[in-house]
């Protein structure tokens, strides 16, 4: 999975979340949950970090099945009510299963996810789409510094926080007081980056060379080919 | 798409943060409906903090104040929050993009003149409507109690305008206030565009 061209893997990911939109086979959604979880653990993602996505995960498709169950329209799923009727029974059968279709896809949303998050590296990703979809390196650049930026300003956040002990002030975990002067900075450091890079001579117009070249090989074709197969599958069959 | 270095660099760092809150909320929205699923109102879990997911495209079409900005920063903190690990996977991108357009749609209506609470609460409202709609589409609203659907409309639209209209409009101005917007569109007094 760490092999396939980030363009083509973000687009086809894509592709298939839109599609299983559309598709309430709860087969073909397993199946793709399956393929998804298979490939995940054949690029080494540990497994811990899948139950730290699928835990809330299915905390919302719970809340989706219930909400169904409960709220759905028509009458209530009453296949233990005396009345035997059987279009009453089957009414509610079919209520179930939409339920579960609809719970189950969360979870090929997740899986689909992951798939990408987690066989991705954030550098490979906007390279490849500066090489492959021509994007403008002013926005890619610009998206990696920022990107790189982050676990700097989670750092400045727990220094203000410190800081703010230090004098005296106990705030609560939830507390907003240490984020304001952090964006502050954090807005500092958008022009400071931006003044860096035009006075290294950063054209946003110019010719470039690449640190990293990204390229698309046969084997990404039958890649796409087969995972949006198996998604158009869920809706045709 | 006249962005200057510095416009893109301070969307690409509001999109950063703000996407790094939204997998927060996240979380924060999945221990809500856990809390409310076993009386069935689960799906609401997430309707009080919707409006956060707002966020970045209003903050950034408040200070930058260019067309097709918001929609990008939106869609950007989208993308990072997947990259990050959002359990929704990449169809939250699309979710940015429909956001991010609803959310523009005020301002480009008004010709991008008028940044003000009126605006900004119509372009909460404008998020909140078009979200709706796509959640709608995807989790099919329309085989549920009508006014379940129209309780998640209500709670959206609540939510977009607090965080979204008051919360980013505050935010900005702080900002504004404490003088590190000098270079952005909503620093400048006059409405004129000399010298761009």
């Amino acid at each position: 999975m760490r092999n396939i061209n980030p363009s083509i893997k973000a687009a086809v990911i894509l592709l298939c979340g839109l599609i299983i939109s559309f598709s309430y086979s709860l087969f073909w959604n397993s199946i793709i949950i399956g393929i998804c979880l298979i490939l995940l653990f054949v690029s080494g993602v540990s497994p811990k970090k899948i139950a730290a996505v699928l835990l809330p995960a299915t905390l919302a498709a719970a809340s989706i099945f219930m909400a169904f169950v409960i709220h759905g329209n028509g009458e209530a799923v009453s296949i233990a009510t005396d009345s035997k009727n059987f279009l009453q029974v089957s009414a509610g059968a079919g209520k179930l299963s939409d339920a579960a279709a609809l719970a189950l896809r969360i979870y090929a949303y997740a899986a689909l996810g992951m798939l990408f998050s987690f066989t991705t590296d954030a550098n490979e990703f906007l390279y490849s789409l500066m090489q492959q979809c021509h994007l403008a390196p002013k926005f890619a650049y610009g998206v990696l510094a920022a990107y790189h930026l982050l676990p700097v300003a989670l750092r400045e956040y727990r220094q203000i926080r410190l800081a703010f002990e230090v004098r005296g002030c106990h705030l609560a975990p939830w507390s907003l007081k240490p984020a304001f002067p952090a964006l502050v900075n954090a807005m500092h450091w958008a022009e400071n980056i931006a003044m860096a890079m035009e006075s290294k001579g950063f054209d946003e117009n110019g010719e470039r060379t690449w640190y990293l070249t990204t390229s698309v090989h046969p084997a990404d074709f039958l890649w796409s080919a087969f995972m949006i197969g198996i998604c158009t599958a869920g809706i045709v069959l | 798409m006249n962005w200057k270095l510095k416009e893109v660099l301070f969307m690409a760092i509001s999109a950063v943060i703000f996407g790094a809150v939204y997998l927060g909320m996240v979380y924060l929205g999945a221990a809500l409906t856990g809390i409310l699923t076993p009386i069935g109102l689960g799906i609401l879990g997430y309707e009080p903090i919707y409006g956060v997911w707002f966020m970045a495209a209003a903050f950034v079409t408040y200070v930058v104040r260019k067309p097709g900005i918001g929609i990008v920063a939106e869609m950007l903190a989208a993308l990072l929050e997947v990259l990050m690990g959002n359990m929704f996977g990449p169809i939250v991108f699309i979710s940015g993009f429909i956001q991010g357009v609803g959310c523009e749609l005020i301002f480009a209506l008004t010709k991008y003149r008028f940044y003000n609470t009126f605006t900004m609460i119509l372009s909460a409202i404008g998020a909140s409507v078009f979200s709706f709609l796509w959640t709608g589409l995807r989790q099919a609203y329309w085989n549920m109690d009508m006014k379940i659907v129209i309780a998640i409309l209500i709670i959206r639209t609540i939510s977009a305008i607090i965080f979204c209209a008051f919360g980013s409009k505050a935010l900005a101005d702080g900002l504004a206030a404490a003088g590190v917007l000098k270079g952005y569109q909503i620093s400048r007094k006059s409405t004129d565009h000399y010298g761009e």
